[in-house]
């Protein structure tokens, strides 16, 4: 257990404890109850800063301390506890510039979408008017040419653009592999 | 939605009207709004010479004999990304400002435990935040040595390189990204592959004739083959040492042109089907035999420049911008 109410909704919350490592939780009443995680081991990070860290005897059990300490520590950096920033608050003028950066963004958003879009009913347009040219030209060329492999497969050459190119750009001595010889069967 | 057939001798006012192709009736009912978006799409840049060449191809009569070619788009996909507008870089600007003004302070208890020297020497560099400062109309808010009204400054300590051992020192080497113009750029080498990494490249042979010499590779169709097996057949005129992808057996783009009547007893004209395909590495070597005297590369933008005006108008809409 790291925190006992940071899994519980705001409503229901009490308050965060701060337990430290000999077991003992800051303004408790009762035990602490047990668990798989075993809470004698767990601290209150953010709290680390002020309170003074009892440093436990080397053994076994001051190994698995720092091992959950470690544990509790890359947590505390993932989550976005006691992470949330300041409401950025703009001045009348700041605010007019923010959104008409923003309604700017946004028509250009719109404008590449829409070409695109274009662009793309153009290219199906294209191979439909080929495709019923195939078919008046020749229904066997047609039969063939709508035979799609099922699933689509693509090559593993296959790369994403990215924002630099790699040190070798291009393969320009790529030689095509020998044909392997087919295996003979064994029974 | 039908297009009216417009029958007899070619008229004065079909000539370079976009999107009139003259087409013998079909018995089959209308076209759909496809066909005719297709047709209109096809002929975008039709010219003059367009109208009367395909009107004649379409006016002959139904026995009229075509050539049927496969024809292949082959393409270099872009490798890098496309290169940002003045606004789009400024705006991706602000956007990483505004981040860093919403970012958590920079942990340093994880980084440099308290206690340790680096721990000390890290926040004896960081510059003091000033509590006083009512420049912003906030109040100053100042946690863990961050002031949240603003972004935080984070001053790294200087490089020790007396004490530095080889494997700190790695941590300092400085990545340095390769440039996105390359050399083919700068020499403006047509036949390079690493020209214009941002845009997609497409193949343009040249064949030795007179007039329609810069065209996409394309090879008859033979007698029991199919579209894929022509381009296949086409590829190899290129060398075998090319690493390319089919994109699909469908066919993307068509032309056709008719053949004048002294060239070519057996055929009226030729038919054109291109299918796309993408190579991913090795280059493109014209083969002997393969009737090819050069070749280039090009962006879509450069290709209007080689090719016949009509030929284009049959190509464009296949092709992409970036």
């Amino acid at each position: 257990m790291i925190l006992a109410s940071s899994f519980l909704p705001r409503m229901l919350r009490t308050r965060t404890r701060t337990i430290f490592a000999n077991g003992s939780v800051l303004g408790a009443t009762n035990a602490p109850a047990a668990s798989a995680f075993s809470p004698q081991a767990t601290i209150d990070v953010m709290a680390c800063n002020g309170i003074t860290f009892t440093r436990g005897k080397r053994s076994r059990a001051g190994g698995e301390l720092q091992q959950k300490q470690k544990i509790v520590n890359m947590l505390s950096l993932i989550s976005p506890r006691r992470k949330q920033p300041r409401r950025i608050k703009m001045s009348y003028e700041d605010l007019l510039r923010h959104r008409t950066v923003h309604r700017a963004w946004q028509l250009i958003v719109r404008a590449k979408r829409e070409e695109r879009r274009l662009e793309l009913q153009k290219q199906y347009y294209k191979m439909k008017h080929a495709c019923d040219e195939l078919q008046k030209a020749s229904h066997v060329l047609y039969e063939s040419a709508m035979e799609k492999p099922s699933p689509i497969r693509f090559p593993m050459e296959y790369r994403i653009p990215t924002l630099t190119p790699p040190r070798r750009i291009w393969d320009a001595t790529w030689k095509r592999p020998a044909e392997e010889k087919k295996r003979k069967r064994t029974v | 939605m039908t297009l009216r057939h417009v029958p007899g001798p070619l008229r004065p006012h079909t000539i370079g009207l976009v999107g009139q192709f003259v087409r013998p009736s079909r018995s089959q009912g209308g076209r759909s709004i496809g066909t005719a978006i297709a047709e209109e799409i096809t002929t975008e840049t039709g010219s003059g010479m367009l109208s009367s060449t395909t009107s004649s191809v379409a006016e002959s009569p139904a026995s009229a004999a075509f050539k049927i070619m496969s024809g292949l788009i082959l393409c270099r996909q872009p490798i890098v990304t496309p290169e940002l507008t003045p606004f789009e870089r400024a705006y991706y600007n602000y956007q990483s400002e505004l981040q860093k003004r919403l970012m958590w302070t920079f942990p340093k208890w994880f980084y440099y435990p308290e206690g340790t020297l680096a721990e000390r020497q890290f926040s004896s560099v960081q510059p003091t935040v000033d509590g006083n400062d009512r420049a912003e109309f906030e109040k100053p808010d100042i946690v863990f040595n961050r002031d949240r009204r603003s972004k935080q400054e984070i001053v790294f300590p200087e490089r020790d390189v007396e004490r530095e051992t080889e494997e700190s020192a790695k941590i300092y080497a400085k990545i340095e990204p390769r440039p996105r113009i390359t050399e083919a750029d700068k020499m403006n080498d047509f036949r390079s592959l690493e020209r214009k990494l941002d845009r997609t490249l497409y193949l343009l042979v040249k064949k030795d004739r007179q007039a329609n010499e810069w065209k996409f590779p394309a090879a008859e169709v033979l007698n029991g083959e199919t579209l894929t097996g022509a381009a296949r057949r086409v590829l190899l005129n290129g060398g075998p040492n090319m690493n390319t992808w089919l994109v699909s057996n469908t066919p993307a783009a068509y032309h056709h042109y008719p053949y004048k009547l002294e060239d070519n007893e057996k055929y009226n004209g030729a038919k054109i089907f291109y299918l796309k395909s993408r190579i991913f590495a090795g280059i493109f070597v014209p083969q002997k035999g393969s009737g090819i005297i050069d070749y280039a590369w090009l962006t879509k933008d450069e290709i209007p420049d080689y090719v016949h005006k009509g030929y284009w108008a049959s190509m464009a809409n296949a092709l992409s911008k970036q």
